[in-house]
Formats: C-alpha cells, sequence, structure tokens
C-alpha cells in the first residue's frame, strides 16, 4: 500500500475509533458548568486501556461489559476542583452492577440517576447503561451540595430512563435489606455455568440472613442447561439435590457459606434462596414466582 | 467424599471439592473448619520472594473474586499469598479480604496491599508538587482498618510508569516510616506499563523488596521486562508477575480465549519470577491454577496455543451470512450487512470495502434501534455480540469518503 494510502487509511481507522459509540457519546455528556473551567478537552479511555486510568480496578470493569469512559476536570475561580469520570457500559444492568460492585452500604443515598450517594468527597450514580463518578477536591463544607448539583445536571444529559433494572421488581420486600441489590455479571457463587444473577439480602428472624437470586437466562434451554449444569456438578462432589414440587434444595459443595440452596426454574428464569433458615425458603419461592408471573416474565 | 478413580484430573476435582488443601502449612488445616478429608499432600512448587524472608507459592492470588468461597477454598488449597489493593471496588475489595481472613492465623498468609501517589500527571507519569505522603500514609490507615489487620507483609507504591515516580523521596519515606512503626513488613512498588525502567528504579533505589510487575507472553517488549526482572531478582528483589493471562482473549470482542493455564505457566518458567497472581474467578480456573502449582511443565500443546495469534487474527470476524439473525431482530436492522462491513474494518482493514457495504443500509438507523433495545434478542449463530459490533461500524458514517481509499 502506498505511503498516502497507508496515512490516510490510519487517519480514517482513528477517525473510527476515537468516533462516537452508537447511543450517545461519552464525551457528548460532558457539561458546561457555570462558575467552572473544564480542563482541556476529555479524555476517552476503551477495553484496551482502561488499565492506564484505573490501573487493577479496570478488570472488574471489563466483566460488567465496560465499553468506553470518559473523564475531565474542572476548576473555579478559588482554585477548587472536581473531575467526572462518565462510563459507558454494554446495557443497563450491567452499569448496574458495577455501581453495586463499589457501592457502600449503608450509604448516603441520593435521587440522582436511577439510584446515587455520597461518600466523603465522591458522588456516585448510575443511570441506564451509564456509571458516573464524581469527585470534589477542597470543597469543604460544599462539598456534598456542589458534587449533588453537579450529578443532577450530568444526570439530566445522560437523559432516558430512570429507572433501575426491572428484574428487581421479582424480590420480595418483606425482610429485605435495603439497597442490598447487586447484579453480578458472571460466574454466580463462583460457578462458570451459572451466568449471571441479580441478588438481594434478606435479615430473618434471630439475626439469620439469606441471599435470593434471581437468573434470567437467555431462553428456556439456556435456563435447563444452567440447571442440569448445577445439579450434575453437585452430584459429582456427591451431593444429592432433593426436589419436592419442581424446588430443588441441597449445599453447594464448594460455595458452602451460602447454607442450603434452595431454587426453582420455569422457562428462562430461575430463581431461590441461600440460607441456613430452611423454613423460610419455601415463602420465598413462591412470592418470586408469582411475582415473575405478574411481570409476565414467566408463564 | 466420593470414591474417584485415580486419575490425576479426578484427584484434583475430589481434592478441592472436598476442601482438602492439604497444603503445606498444617496450621491451616489443624484450625481451618474448611478441611473436610486429609488426603495426599499437595506437591507445591514454592519459590524463595527475593531476601524478603518469605517463601511462596507460584501461585498466589489476584484481587477479583466472584464470591468469597473462591478465596476462602484458595487459601485452603495452598494458596497463601493474598494481593488486594486501596482502590479495588472504592475499598469493598479490602473489606472482602478483610472479612475472609479474620478467623485465620496471622501467620497463615501473606497479605499486600497497594497505595497509589495523588498528584501524578496522568500523561507523563510524573509525580508533582501535589504528591505528598499525608494522603498516601491516611490511605494506608483506611486500608488497614478495612483488613482488620496490625500490618501487611508486603505495602506497594501502587502504579507508577516513571522512574522518577518510582524513587519520589516524600512516598519512599512516608514507606520506610510505616516500616519502622511495623505496619509494614516489606516495601514494594507495582508497574503495568514502562515496566523494565520502573523496575530498574526500584533496583537503583535502597527501598524497595519486591516488585509487582506486569509480564505475560504477548507483551511486545517481553525481552526486555525479562532481563530487568532478573537484574532486580539477582539484586535480592523479590518479583511478582501479574497480568500473565494477557487479557485473557485474543480477539477485541473477547470471543477467543486464551489458553489460561499455558499463559500462567509460560510466565513462571523463569525461577526469577518467585509468584504470580492470577485472578480466578470461578471454582474451574481456580482448579486449573492449582494444578500449575504443582506442575509448571508446558506440554506440546499448551505451547502451540500460545503461538496462535497468527490463526487467530480473522476467526473471530468472520460472518458467514446465514442470516438467521435477520428474523431474530424486532427492529428490521440488516445485521449481516453490518457484521460484514464490521468484518471489512476489523479484520481486512478495507476503510473503503467497509463503507462500500453500507452503501444499502441505514446506519444512523441502525445504531439508533439498537441503542434503544435494553437487551439484544440476536443469537448469532457463530456467536458474536452483534449489537456492539453494529454500533461499533456505525461509526464509519462520520468518516469522509474523501479519507477513504
Amino acid at each position: 500500500m502506498k505511503k498516502g494510502a497507508f496515512l490516510t487509511l490510519t487517519v480514517s481507522m482513528c477517525l473510527v475509533l476515537a468516533a462516537s459509540a452508537g447511543f450517545a457519546e461519552v464525551e457528548a455528556m460532558f457539561p458546561d458548568l457555570p462558575g467552572w473551567e473544564p480542563e482541556g478537552e476529555p479524555e476517552i479511555y476503551d477495553a484496551d486501556n482502561l488499565f492506564e486510568y484505573i490501573n487493577g480496578s479496570a478488570e472488574l470493569y471489563l466483566t460488567y461489559d465496560f465499553k468506553e469512559m470518559g473523564t475531565r476536570s474542572y476548576f473555579d475561580e478559588q482554585g477548587r476542583g472536581l473531575t467526572i469520570d462518565i462510563y459507558q457500559h454494554g446495557d443497563r444492568n450491567n452499569a448496574f452492577g458495577i455501581y453495586t460492585q463499589e457501592r457502600p452500604n449503608p450509604a448516603d443515598f441520593m435521587e440522582i440517576g436511577a439510584q446515587g450517594y455520597y461518600d466523603y468527597g465522591v458522588l456516585n450514580f448510575v443511570r441506564g447503561a451509564y456509571y458516573v463518578k464524581i469527585a470534589g477536591y477542597d470543597l469543604e463544607e460544599f462539598d456534598e451540595e456542589m458534587l449533588s448539583a453537579v450529578g443532577k445536571i450530568v444526570s439530566q444529559r445522560i437523559g432516558g430512563k430512570k429507572d433501575l433494572p426491572g428484574a428487581l421488581a421479582c424480590f420480595p420486600k418483606d425482610a429485605l435489606v435495603k439497597n442490598s441489590e447487586k447484579f453480578i455479571a458472571a460466574n454466580f457463587l463462583g460457578h462458570g455455568f451459572l451466568h449471571s444473577a441479580f441478588v438481594a439480602q434478606y435479615r430473618l428472624d434471630r439475626g439469620t440472613t439469606a441471599s435470593g437470586f434471581v437468573i434470567a437466562a437467555k431462553d428456556a434451554a439456556d435456563a435447563d442447561q444452567m440447571l442440569e449444569s448445577y445439579l450434575n456438578f453437585v452430584k459429582e462432589k456427591g451431593v444429592s439435590p432433593v426436589e419436592q414440587n419442581g424446588t430443588y434444595r441441597f449445599e453447594d459443595p464448594v460455595a458452602r457459606s451460602m447454607g442450603t440452596i434452595n431454587l426453582k426454574k420455569s422457562g428462562s428464569y430461575i430463581w431461590g434462596l441461600s440460607t441456613k433458615a430452611e423454613s423460610k425458603a419455601d415463602a420465598y419461592i413462591s412470592t418470586v414466582e408469582t411475582n415473575l408471573k405478574t411481570l409476565k416474565l414467566i408463564d | 467424599m466420593k470414591a474417584t478413580d485415580n486419575s490425576r484430573r479426578k484427584f484434583l476435582k475430589s481434592t478441592l471439592s472436598g476442601l482438602a488443601g492439604v497444603a503445606v502449612l498444617p496450621a491451616v488445616i489443624t484450625q481451618s473448619t474448611r478441611a473436610e478429608t486429609a488426603t495426599k499432600e499437595r506437591k507445591i512448587i514454592k519459590r524463595q520472594l527475593g531476601n524478603t524472608g518469605i517463601e511462596l507459592p507460584v501461585i498466589s492470588t489476584g484481587a477479583r473474586w466472584e464470591t468469597p468461597d473462591l478465596l476462602r477454598t484458595a487459601l485452603d488449597s495452598g494458596i497463601v499469598h493474598i494481593d488486594t489493593a486501596h482502590s479495588y471496588g472504592r475499598g469493598r475489595n479490602e473489606e472482602q479480604v478483610g472479612e475472609i481472613i479474620k478467623d485465620r492465623p496471622r501467620d497463615s498468609y501473606v497479605l499486600a496491599t497497594k497505595v497509589a501517589p495523588t498528584g501524578v500527571d496522568r500523561k507523563t507519569g510524573l509525580c508533582s508538587n501535589e504528591s505528598k505522603a499525608e494522603p498516601f500514609l491516611e490511605k494506608f490507615d483506611v486500608s488497614l482498618r478495612r483488613l482488620g489487620v496490625e500490618y501487611v507483609d508486603i505495602l506497594y507504591l501502587h502504579s507508577t510508569v516513571t522512574r522518577q515516580a518510582t524513587l519520589w523521596e516524600p512516598y519512599l519515606d512516608a514507606m520506610v516510616k510505616l516500616k519502622k512503626e511495623g505496619k509494614v513488613r516489606h516495601i514494594g512498588v507495582s508497574t503495568h506499563s514502562n515496566e523494565p525502567e520502573v523496575i530498574r528504579a526500584a533496583i537503583e533505589s535502597t527501598v524497595y523488596e519486591v516488585v509487582l510487575t506486569a509480564y505475560n507472553f504477548r507483551q511486545p517488549h517481553v525481552k526486555e521486562v525479562e532481563k530487568a526482572m532478573e537484574d532486580a531478582a539477582n539484586a535480592g528483589l523479590g518479583i511478582v508477575a501479574m497480568k500473565t493471562q494477557a487479557g485473557g482473549f485474543w480477539d477485541k470482542e473477547r470471543r477467543v480465549p486464551i489458553n489460561m493455564k499455558a499463559a500462567l505457566k509460560w510466565a513462571l518458567q523463569k525461577d526469577y519470577v518467585h509468584t504470580a497472581i492470577p485472578g480466578f474467578k470461578n471454582f474451574e480456573q481456580l482448579e486449573a491454577d492449582l494444578a500449575v502449582m504443582e506442575d509448571l511443565t508446558l506440554t506440546t500443546d499448551e505451547k502451540k496455543d500460545l503461538e496462535r495469534s497468527e490463526d487467530l487474527g480473522l476467526r473471530g470476524l468472520y460472518c458467514d451470512q446465514c442470516r438467521e439473525c435477520i428474523a431474530q431482530c424486532p427492529k428490521g436492522v440488516d445485521v449481516p450487512t453490518l457484521v460484514r462491513s464490521y468484518m471489512y474494518t476489523y479484520g481486512y482493514r478495507d476503510l473503503a470495502a467497509a463503507k462500500l457495504a453500507l452503501d444499502p443500509v441505514d446506519v444512523a438507523g441502525a445504531a439508533h434501534a439498537c441503542g434503544t433495545c435494553e437487551v439484544c434478542t440476536v443469537r448469532c449463530t457463530m456467536g458474536f455480540d452483534v449489537r456492539d459490533r453494529i454500533v461499533d461500524v456505525a461509526r464509519i458514517r462520520h468518516v469522509p469518503d474523501d479519507f477513504v481509499v
């Protein structure tokens, strides 16, 4: 290829690779902030070089279908600063997932985006497929107020729905630990065959805890495959699942901190409760099944 | 535990599942409530971590665990060294580690964490007047609290990329201070870029005892990295390798996996790599890593697997135009044409062909349509993430025709 053509191709490729993603561009989401001066253009990172920005933390983001992110700093006349990081993930579930991986609980929750919180000079929130992290410097007593205001501007710029993932509506509300819901992107319970899952924590009687989970498979065949793989796995390890009315119960031989796993499958969904308080499991299973039917996710 | 045959694979499976983890640390087994059986003792390959006096199995653990049970099982199975960092998961990772180790004897594990410098110019990697010791020390104290320990075995200055940052005095002084206070046993530096320069700076200083560096078979400058590591090891520094799996996939779409076991073995062939911290995301991967801990021999097939980059160049890109995707897309997007354009763009690097392929397609409409679906319903027979490819290749419409030859 001639040098001129090569250079043209190189430039073209750079333009393509530097251009925006298909849904709203990360770069375009950085707002003008009255009273604040941006420091240069946003820096954009993708899956190949995210390590350069957040080093080993990048691995977790990649698991959550990270696409690209932008970062930009702003300063005011008094030298106070803030940095806005906007992460774009593949979809709402994954953005929620990475947000919940880093979210402390308890936290100072705020109504920004689908959900947000303030934590010692940092305000993080999630909206749609975007996870936003805003850090303030030398804002002192105005810290929370300023970050909140900026967060709302960015949230508005992102636009789109403010809802949390729809699957969270499946979880029974009784005894649910507030804001404990998470999305695990892959390897649920440490098993490669279990894909992703929504999880939530429950506080039962006498301090007993339980973990609820809902797995949305790609389709019914995928759900069948996951369940079969799980049952075969535990049987190979010498554990015999007990089945009653479609609910399976067993102790996972490797994920042993979970207590007894109680799970059921219908259509493309598998749901269950892991707990040492087995008496609560049936009611949970039944309620989730009802919720799934109400949401028309299963027949 | 079910009776098994004597094949190596089944032994490893049953050993793992029985959580015997007959490591060479009897104290763990005695005090652990997790060991169900004590079967055959593992023949764990161990190396001295430089002049630190610490002997480690060649496999240690990085910081990502999809479930706490993974780390517990790893520790029960003979892994000793745990690596985390102040910034991982905004502190959730250190908290998770703390929760898991709290019931274990302090001398049964070797704990490392990392604290990053502040005020570093991202473009140059150089420290500035804002790179002060105070925030570093404060973050470290927070890390100790999260971990629930009085000291860490290794504290790394996290992720430097220049000699200047690696030798920045305020941080060296801070780490020496922490060591004198007994909060840190050994001082290290970590890097995953410009590794030879950072490693040589660590040799140059009289403070560093351990280097944590990226090292894998796909690094373009791997020979320089190896030379620097070897020199560091000869100077008495401990060498810990990370990113040994080279990203885990051959292709951008993360569809063609690298043989992780082979990549890990490759990284441990040199004696001066004292241990590696692969991340294992599920119990199968942990099992594979534990197998490497006992046998570093690269098989002929494994060597071939690491030489496949040429063959795999296009494998992850070729769409065979089966057209089964068409009926699956509720928005009527011309998936086959767009995915074919993607192949021209990234496989053949032929933008002209890529643009030509898109002539009959409403590219902007396709990208918009993909953006409005919460979940893509297309199940590509080749396993491609078609939405990702469509969104990516749609950007071609912004490239002026004048730029395309």
